[in-house]
């Protein structure tokens, strides 16, 4: 799982950072990214790819550094996915507003509320994940 | 408990006024009457948070829960931006002004997984003590500067619009309601610093939660058939787009100004839209009047929670501040649409135009009574002029709102009409909306009773006096205990600490009334934007390096400080003031396309080869704006269509790459910052 975490990020930030200086659509028939669209999986992309070798970096690290770790992976898959959501709204919200949500065409609502909604569960989300990873170490160490 | 014994206690006496209201009390003695026990509320509030401890005034005493902070945090925080500046950008720019939202509240949660519970675990008790634990202190004294610069301009604009609010509400002249507002701020936090705004906060925030949305929901069930504002301008959205692109069609808008609600990036394009928002978050993430206000909280988990609690809060008011704007542009829309003839135009026009909030063709009712400033009125054509000054002369300093009106009606609005040529129907680029306000209008607008209006302003002076608390506690905590502590050498006792804090309080607020009231006009929008970067660029990257990299020194922190600020204010700079040079200079890096390209060129030639001082001037300024574009949309000047306003991309990751890279320098001297680290990361 973290191999193709890394993988896919990989190949994410490669392909967009060839898309938007116009380099992929010399290989493949690939409809050039516009700069915005390009930050945005560019982004999605590090967000996977810091996961994937934080991962790795926890599961082979010595148990006196692992917390440390742990709260460096569970930091930097926040931030990264708050940056992906950020840049997710202006890119997609045309694609979006050909749906409604409640009579509200839907880009429009993510940008209003749907995006700000996501940050607030990511909140709570990290806080909870937080404190159970936090949990696992004290019990760890008392172990030891 | 106390706290819901206030609010409860103050929304009974808010119906109580509803009675009174209809017994025949007067708009002006509700105000007066709800705006009063608000104030003493808040003052008893902070009263019962009273304290002489040094943890007291400076974090709040480390014994707070965190949905209390949280409700205090929300209060100074979110509200009066969202009581303000925020509903009239929206109800201007449509879908452009949303980006503050998501970038206020991913602000917060990237404070929650790199900062806060860090700052907490450290033991500071201020934003700057915990960088100085790191890097020394001089790199304190420079963290403590820079919370002055970030948080002393949100402060003084603060300030200024606030008392402008009252100003115009309570019919006080502007001097007294700066005055009142600094000293009542200063009373507050003299009582007990950030404990007692922090008790105070909470009850703040419930009052104004009720105030943003008592007016909301009668209006959302009467138009959308929904008492839930949040979730209810759905459909309202559809039919304001519906009737402007039938308004477009027929020619009956003003293309130059007009925007449309629902249509993206009209003024950002996309690129920029994410970066200003990332540079609002990282902002957030590291403005110290929010940070340090989590401080009070009993553990670093309940600090966590605590910023979690605070998105959540402020998600309830941002929420709904998009259906201030919507219901707005949905009537004034309307009644473009309706081609009303300005003979019959509906009550809530007359309404807005008694306190100058709307302007028919240039003029409103409420100019009447206070003539705006000399160079706003000569924009007027002078017939019109005129008109107003002999309409005003004939009426008495109180004349009444009937025979105001009759007078409006009659001798004012059919020269205005007359001097603007049409056809006597109402458009859209005819009706001019003041938007400092629009809660404070809606009111107006929906015809809703006298005590909603009163408690509409009780919760924006509420909000402004909670923003105001956290801004000046931040910036003489900084002054009091990271830039005297530092001259001192800590060496102070914790009674001389507490008294110079005390000082630092009274003088940071008599400093800013004086500033705001001799600075006027000041942008609370543009001095937002420049705290944002500032803290973006400076204390970001200062806090990143002190909670996360283990190798990083004060020299490389200093170098980063210096590189990214030095960088940011170089673009901004460049793209705002010196954008000719700057284009000149840097035209590789600039995606300016070949039309752009050239036409700044042919000016240039114009400019150059002007022989007259005032031609030459003018084409001077030609070539400006062309170079300099606006503060969120790219000129020719430019490095990658990165906007000025988006400043901060360029120098965040400077700052943070060179703290890191200096810190990677091998040295012999011992750091203490493992011991540090072991404790924020246990």
């Amino acid at each position: 799982m973290r191999l193709l975490k890394i993988g896919i990020g990989l190949v994410a930030i490669v392909a967009a950072m060839a898309s938007a200086v116009g380099w992929l659509d010399a290989v493949v028939a690939f409809p050039a990214l516009s700069t915005s669209s390009a930050a945005f999986v560019i982004a999605a992309g590090i967000a996977l790819l810091t996961n994937g070798i934080l991962g790795f970096v926890v599961a082979n690290t010595a148990d006196g550094l692992k917390s440390r770790f742990a709260a460096a992976q569970l930091a930097t898959s926040t931030v990264v996915f708050v940056a992906v959501v950020i840049l997710a709204i202006p890119v997609l919200n045309r694609a979006l507003s050909l749906f409604t949500i409640g009579g509200f065409p839907l880009g429009y609502w993510f940008v209003a509320q749907g995006a700000a909604l996501l940050l607030v569960m990511l909140a709570f989300r990290h806080e909870a994940k937080t404190a159970a990873s936090e949990a696992d170490t004290a019990d760890a160490r008392d172990a030891r | 408990m106390l706290v819901s014994a206030l609010v409860a206690g103050f929304l009974a006496i808010t119906t109580f006024a509803g009675v009174a209201e209809g017994l025949g009390a007067g708009k002006s003695q509700l105000t007066w009457a709800l705006s009063g026990l608000a104030i003493i509320a808040v003052i008893y509030c902070a009263f019962a948070g009273r304290t002489a401890s040094r943890v007291g005034m400076l974090t709040g005493g480390g014994d707070m829960g965190p949905v209390l902070t949280a409700m205090a945090v929300a209060a100074s925080w979110a509200s009066f931006g969202a009581f303000t500046v925020l509903p009239g950008l929206v109800y201007e720019n449509g879908f452009d002004a949303l980006l503050p939202i998501a970038g206020l509240i991913g602000g917060l949660v990237v404070m929650q997984a790199l900062v806060a519970p860090y700052v907490y675990r450290s033991g500071a008790l201020t934003v700057p003590e915990f960088i100085g634990m790191r890097f020394g202190p001089v790199v304190r004294g420079v963290a403590a500067l820079l919370v002055v610069m970030v948080a002393l301009p949100i402060m003084l604009a603060t300030l200024a619009i606030a008392a402008d609010i009252a100003s115009r509400a309570y019919g006080i002249a502007p001097l007294p309601a700066i005055a009142a507002i600094a000293a009542l701020t200063a009373t507050v936090l003299a009582i007990g610093g950030f404990r007692a705004a922090l008790w105070a906060g909470a009850f703040q925030f419930l009052i104004i939660l009720a105030a943003f949305l008592v007016p909301l929901v009668p209006a959302s069930w009467n138009h959308f058939g929904n008492p839930i504002p949040q979730i209810a301008y759905g459909p309202a959205l559809l039919e304001i787009d519906r009737l402007e692109a039938k308004l477009a069609e027929a020619g009956l808008v003003d293309f130059t100004t007009f925007r449309p609600f629902l249509r993206p990036n009209m003024d950002i394009d996309p690129l920029n839209w994410g970066l200003i928002a990332l540079v609002i978050a990282a902002g957030t993430a590291a403005m110290p009047q929010v940070a340090q206000r989590f401080l009070a909280v009993r553990s670093a988990e309940q600090s966590r929670r605590a910023v979690a609690w605070t998105a959540l809060f402020a998600l309830l008011i941002f929420a709904a501040l998009p259906a201030y704007a919507t219901v707005f542009r949905l009537q004034l829309t309307r009644l473009a649409a309706s081609e009303t003839p300005t003979t019959d135009l509906p009550t809530w026009v007359w309404n807005l135009s008694a306190t100058d909030t709307l302007r028919l063709h240039g003029v409103s009712a409420g100019m009447l009574l206070r003539p705006p400033p000399a160079d706003a009125s000569s924009s007027l054509p002078p017939d019109v002029d005129a008109a107003l000054e002999t309409a005003a002369s004939g009426l008495s300093a109180e004349p009444g709102e009937p025979l105001l009106m009759h007078v409006f009606k009659s001798n004012v609005l059919p020269v205005a009409v007359n001097a603007a040529g049409g056809d006597g129907k109402l458009t859209l680029s005819a009706m001019e909306l003041e938007t400092d306000a629009l809660p404070l209008a809606f009111t107006s607008l929906e015809e809703q009773p006298a005590i909603v209006a009163a408690l509409v302003l009780s919760g924006t002076m509420l909000a402004a006096l909670a923003s105001l608390a956290a801004l000046a506690m931040t910036v003489a905590s900084a002054v009091s205990h990271d830039i005297v502590g530092v001259v001192t050498r800590g060496r102070m006792s914790e009674r001389w600490d507490v008294f110079v804090t005390r000082g630092a309080i009274v003088a940071t607020c008599v400093v800013a009334a004086v500033i705001a009231y001799a600075m006027k006009g000041l942008d609370l929008a543009v001095l937002m934007l420049a705290a944002i970067s500032i803290a973006a660029v400076g204390l970001l990257p200062m806090l990143l390096a002190a909670v996360w990299c283990r190798r990083a020194t004060a020299a490389g922190v200093l170098l980063g400080l210096v590189a990214g600020l030095g960088a940011s204010g170089y673009y901004a700079l460049g793209t705002g003031p010196y954008a000719v040079t700057f284009a000149d200079t840097w035209s590789s890096l600039s995606n300016a396309d070949v039309e752009a390209v050239a036409s700044f060129e042919e000016s240039m030639s114009v400019w150059l080869q002007t022989p007259d001082d005032a031609a030459r001037a003018e084409a001077y300024e030609t070539v400006r704006s062309m170079a300099g574009g606006t503060l969120v949309r790219p000129g020719v000047a430019n490095w990658f269509g990165i906007a000025p306003a988006a400043n901060a991309v360029i120098g965040l990751p400077l700052a943070l790459l060179l703290s890191v890279l200096v810190g990677l320098i091998p040295r012999h001297r011992k750091s203490d910052a493992d011991d540090i680290l072991a404790r924020l990361h246990p």
